[in-house]
């Protein structure tokens, strides 16, 4: 099994996700912390990952490969996780071939007005017009400045792409564990604190809503499910957040 | 110039038709009750083109699916006659793939073997010819740990097989029949059908320039001028030679020949 799996979905993800939010003002040890961080850098990075482009064959053989927790804690997750499995379980001609026709039904859509798809921008979210490259893209885009980061010469969308930001809360996860593990909590609480913030203002204020619309687009389980384990996950992070920052 | 030539001109007047009643054609565009568009005024071509998926029972689907693809009959036929029994799905795959080498074909096999499944010529079955459309597996629950957690369930071994519906869409192509029919509509040309396809009978095919240079010149092809390309396009469209880098008479054309030579021989 890969560390993807190991980690994202395996038993840590189960006791950090549900359990950490309620257990945060619990008494913690920083290795339990850091190890807790890792393992929301790697689902963020697997549900970036699947926003990210169409699922190919070795991304598909780790989906099967992997194990969903039953009991999450979190309703929408353990109806993602069941639904993931029992669409993978049933997906035997063409698996990658027709992901990948929902893919394009589902994220790039066609038609002429903008409701035509789930678009996974946030500007097409929270701006009036629903157009890209407005306000959001330019508030992430200095977030991730400040943060030392910025887009590879590969990536030619918006920065304001789901992919994208969930990237960036994984790679702020990353941090954060590499922080607790030096024991430097000063720089641990800061990174918790940007990444409460970034998804209090951003990931948080539209991602629910795009996840509606992907319910509404997708022609298969999978992306209905994608959608469910997104909404469910953040959910849960949020309220981890929360949590911790303040306590 | 003697007077003004363009007084009475009117550069609009071969443009202008008359707006007779008779030969206004009703508009999609035309609006209809609640200011809808008119659905009497849909062009009946465009509803030609509807989905083959919206026909009603597995016959009309098939038909119609056949219908919109008729450039893609014989590689639809013979993905029928290879599900006559159940046939993995790697191995069709595989067998259309060879067909499409000489095939401007843009479906991948796969997509092929979906809209016969679609249309109701085909169906997924297990190796013993047992239907698994229906079944729906549920992932499997293990415990590890003392956690829960689902595994995918493995795939069984997916077979595609003919319905009873395919099997009676296959029972009715009868390329022989075809190819009769094609040579007796062109009453004036057996002759040349019989030479073309000959001459794609021969070890290795033919060239189209090959044909060319025996069939171009013959007097009956000189009024109306015709040439081998028409012979040959009717000869593929009924089934009679194929293209694999060459012309080549296939399994029914062969066929064809040895009855019209037995046909010679017994006068």
């Amino acid at each position: 099994m890969s560390d993807v799996a190991e980690s994202s979905y395996g038993a840590e993800e189960e006791t950090t996700c549900a359990k950490a939010s309620r257990e945060a003002e619990d008494e913690m040890t920083l290795d339990e912390l850091a190890a807790m961080c890792d393992s929301r850098a790697a689902t963020y990075g697997l549900i970036a990952r699947l926003y990210y482009a169409e699922v190919d064959e070795a991304l598909f053989d780790e989906l099967v490969a992997m194990r969903y927790p039953v009991s999450s804690g979190n309703d929408l997750l353990d109806r993602g996780y069941y639904t993931l499995a029992k669409y993978l379980s049933n997906a035997w001609v063409d698996p990658v071939l027709r992901l990948s026709v929902d893919y394009s039904k589902t994220f790039l859509g066609s038609g002429i007005d903008a409701y035509s798809a789930a678009y996974p921008f946030e500007s097409v979210y929270t701006s009036e017009k629903r157009l890209l490259m407005q306000d959001a893209r330019d508030e992430v885009l200095a977030i991730y400045r400040s943060c030392g980061l910025d887009k590879s010469a590969s990536w030619k969308t918006g920065e304001d792409h789901i992919a994208v930001e969930l990237e960036f809360m994984r790679i702020m996860s990353a941090r954060t564990a590499k922080a607790l593990r030096a024991a430097d909590e000063d720089e641990a609480t800061a990174l918790l604190s940007t990444q409460k913030n970034f998804m209090l203002d951003h990931v948080a204020a539209w991602v629910p809503v795009f996840c509606n619309d992907v319910r509404r687009f997708a022609g298969t389980a999978f992306y209905q499910a994608l959608a469910d384990v997104t909404e469910g996950f953040l959910e849960e992070d949020a309220a981890l957040l929360e949590g911790l920052v303040e306590s | 110039m003697e007077g003004d030539a363009t007084r009475d001109f009117d550069p609009l007047d071969s443009l202008f038709f008359e707006d007779e009643q008779d030969d206004v054609v009703e508009s999609v565009f035309e609006e209809g009750p609640y200011n809808l568009p008119n659905p009497e005024a849909y062009p009946k071509f465009l509803g030609q083109l509807n989905s083959f998926a919206n026909a009603e029972t597995a016959e009309a689907r098939i038909e119609a699916l056949f219908n919109q693809m008729p450039t893609l009959h014989a590689m639809l036929y013979s993905m029928l006659e290879a599900c006559t029994s159940p046939v993995a799905v790697a191995d069709l795959e595989a067998q259309v793939g060879e067909l499409k080498k000489h095939h401007h074909c843009i479906y991948d096999p796969s997509t092929l073997a979906d809209l016969l499944e679609r249309a109701g010529a085909v169906r997924k079955t297990d190796a013993e010819g047992t239907p698994l459309d229906e079944v729906e597996q549920e992932p499997l629950r293990v415990e590890e740990d003392g956690v829960e957690y689902w595994v995918v369930a493995p795939a069984p071994d997916v077979h595609w097989m003919l319905t009873d519906d395919g099997r009676a869409k296959l029972d009715r192509y009868h390329p022989l029949e075809l190819i009769r029919a094609c040579v007796a509509e062109d009453e004036r040309y057996p002759e040349i059908y019989h030479t073309v396809l000959r001459l794609c009978a021969r070890d290795g095919g033919s060239s189209l320039a090959a044909i060319g240079d025996v069939v171009d010149d013959e007097p009956v092809l000189q009024s109306p001028q015709r040439f081998a390309t028409y012979f040959v396009d009717k000869l593929e469209r009924a089934g009679a030679i194929s293209w694999n880098g060459r012309w080549c008479a296939t399994p029914a054309g062969v066929e064809y020949l040895e009855g019209i030579k037995e046909a010679e021989g017994s006068r």
